[in-house]
């Protein structure tokens, strides 16, 4: 597994370098829809791994070596959830920085906030990666970006309630906050095991 | 011990099919897969490996049946060169080190830095740039460097020009002077396979024709030359493929079962391979 996501990450130095750069960017200006775009960009860094993977038809050569299904699999869900913590946690440390710059007091529904638009994330790769594995990742593309109107739609329509309803009372938000956190793992876990499946059914 | 050992083998795909292969290396030799393109060759070793799952019979590599789940530890002890290196093209030798060093328990970074250094693969340079004979090198660098057992090459030296191809021939054969290593390479270039290996198998059209040591193939067959009204007279059974053109025939024969009364020639690698798989010809 470690030397799987090494390679990824010498693959993917030159995105890295830009989406570090971003996230600083994006983390210090105030918003979660813009946190949340750059969840999405360290949700897509798996896929860009399995383009070049194709590109080089490494998945032949990584056959023949003492790799698992399920690390070959693993490797590219650990890289998107590292990629989304990464994230995560830049803007929790600027928002702390901010509040402190600024004087006002820093709130727990901040970070709660972030978890939830890393929760979103990681259901878009959960749901993205069997598809990638499945088709190829050409193929694989235009899945998800009909998954990213689908969502875009799906939080601007209900996103602005569900927050209403949210801050209407603190009880609420643990509740759905830990709904959500455990949706998230169930469907994860789901696409773990599908995209093994796939994956051993390669030919 | 035998290193590979194959018994009916078979695997089809819509247009093509490999029927059953049975096949045994023993280890310490060296053995020469030749077929022309297509004839099932990186089929075969895929299915040695388990890359591709068969459709029946059983291969056993190193002692232990592929579909085992103990065959991912065995990987451990094979190297593989396929037709080309397949690394992400971005990545530099030096990277690939890092991430093999991380893949296989018994990686050995001072060999792979030697081979490196022997082959004067620049250690930074990203792999895109390199041309296919560094590539092809930096593959057998990293398949060498993590202490195989088994050595499978596909098409290793194929696109090498004869200077480099000798090289690494001689690495193969170095290896091979550990009565516990062998080797399997497919190839299309038969003087390189006349060179180093102890046993070749031939596939032709999915099906294995022979596989038998190569000293013993030279010794069976033999090559006549004769005209038509002589060869008229070769039993039908020795005769195992001809090439018919106006001034007589010239004949694969099998030399046991020709008289001595006939004259007989020397035959190579080549010439039973292209008379086993072309059959009779006509000119």
């Amino acid at each position: 597994m470690k030397a799987l996501l090494l390679k990824d990450f010498y693959t993917l130095i030159k995105q890295i370098k830009i989406f570090i750069i971003m996230i600083i960017i994006f983390a210090a200006i105030p918003g979660y829809s813009i946190a949340g775009f750059a969840m999405v960009y360290a949700a897509m860094l798996p896929i860009t791994a399995l383009a070049y993977d194709e590109r080089s038809k490494w998945n032949s050569l990584a056959l023949m070596m003492p790799y698992s299904d399920e690390s070959m699999v693993g490797s590219k869900y650990v890289l998107g959830y590292i990629a989304a913590a990464t994230v995560a946690l830049f803007s929790i440390a600027v928002q702390i920085v901010m509040s402190l710059i600024k004087n006002t007091p820093f709130e727990m529904e901040q970070v709660l906030s972030v978890i939830l638009i890393a929760c979103i994330a990681t259901i878009i790769q959960a749901i993205n990666l069997p598809l990638m594995f499945k088709f190829g990742v050409e193929k694989g593309r235009l899945a998800f970006f009909a998954l990213i109107v689908a969502v875009t739609c799906g939080v601007m329509v209900l996103g602005d309630r569900f927050l209403v309803s949210l801050s209407a009372s603190y009880v609420n938000v643990v509740t759905a906050f830990v709904a959500t956190v455990i949706f998230t793992l169930v469907v994860n876990l789901i696409s773990i095991a599908i995209s093994i499946k796939i994956y051993k059914k390669r030919e | 011990m035998n290193a590979i050992e194959i018994k009916n083998l078979s695997k089809s795909y819509p247009g093509f099919e490999l029927r059953d292969i049975n096949l045994e290396l023993p280890a310490g030799s060296i053995m020469g897969l030749v077929g022309e393109n297509g004839a099932g060759k990186t089929t075969t070793l895929k299915l040695i490996m388990n890359a591709i799952s068969r459709d029946s019979g059983s291969v056993k590599v190193l002692g232990v049946d592929n579909q085992a789940k103990e065959f991912n530890a065995v990987k451990e002890d094979i190297g593989v060169v396929l037709d080309e290196a397949y690394f992400p093209e971005v990545l530099t030798p030096k990277h690939v080190g890092k991430v093999m060093k991380n893949t296989y328990r018994n990686w050995d970074d001072t060999c792979y830095y030697n081979f490196l250094e022997r082959f004067k693969l620049p250690e930074t340079k990203a792999f895109k740039d390199f041309s296919r004979g560094m590539k092809m090198k930096l593959a057998i660098a990293v398949a060498m460097s993590h202490r195989p057992k088994l050595l499978i090459l596909d098409e290793a030296t194929s696109g090498l020009d004869p200077i480099v191809r000798d090289e690494i021939l001689d690495i193969f054969n170095d290896f091979t002077r550990d009565e516990t290593h062998s080797v399997l390479l497919s190839s299309h270039i038969v003087s390189d396979l006349e060179k180093i290996c102890d046993y070749i198998a031939f596939i032709h059209n999915g099906r294995l024709l022979f596989c038998e040591e190569k000293d013993k193939l030279l010794e069976e067959y033999a090559i006549v030359r004769m005209s038509k009204d002589d060869f008229e007279k070769l039993p039908k059974e020795a005769v195992k493929g001809k090439k018919v053109n106006k001034y007589g025939v010239e004949a694969l024969v099998l030399k046991s079962a020709v008289s001595r009364m006939f004259n007989t020639e020397y035959t190579t690698l080549e010439d039973i391979i292209l008379f086993l798989a072309k059959g009779d010809r006509k000119q």
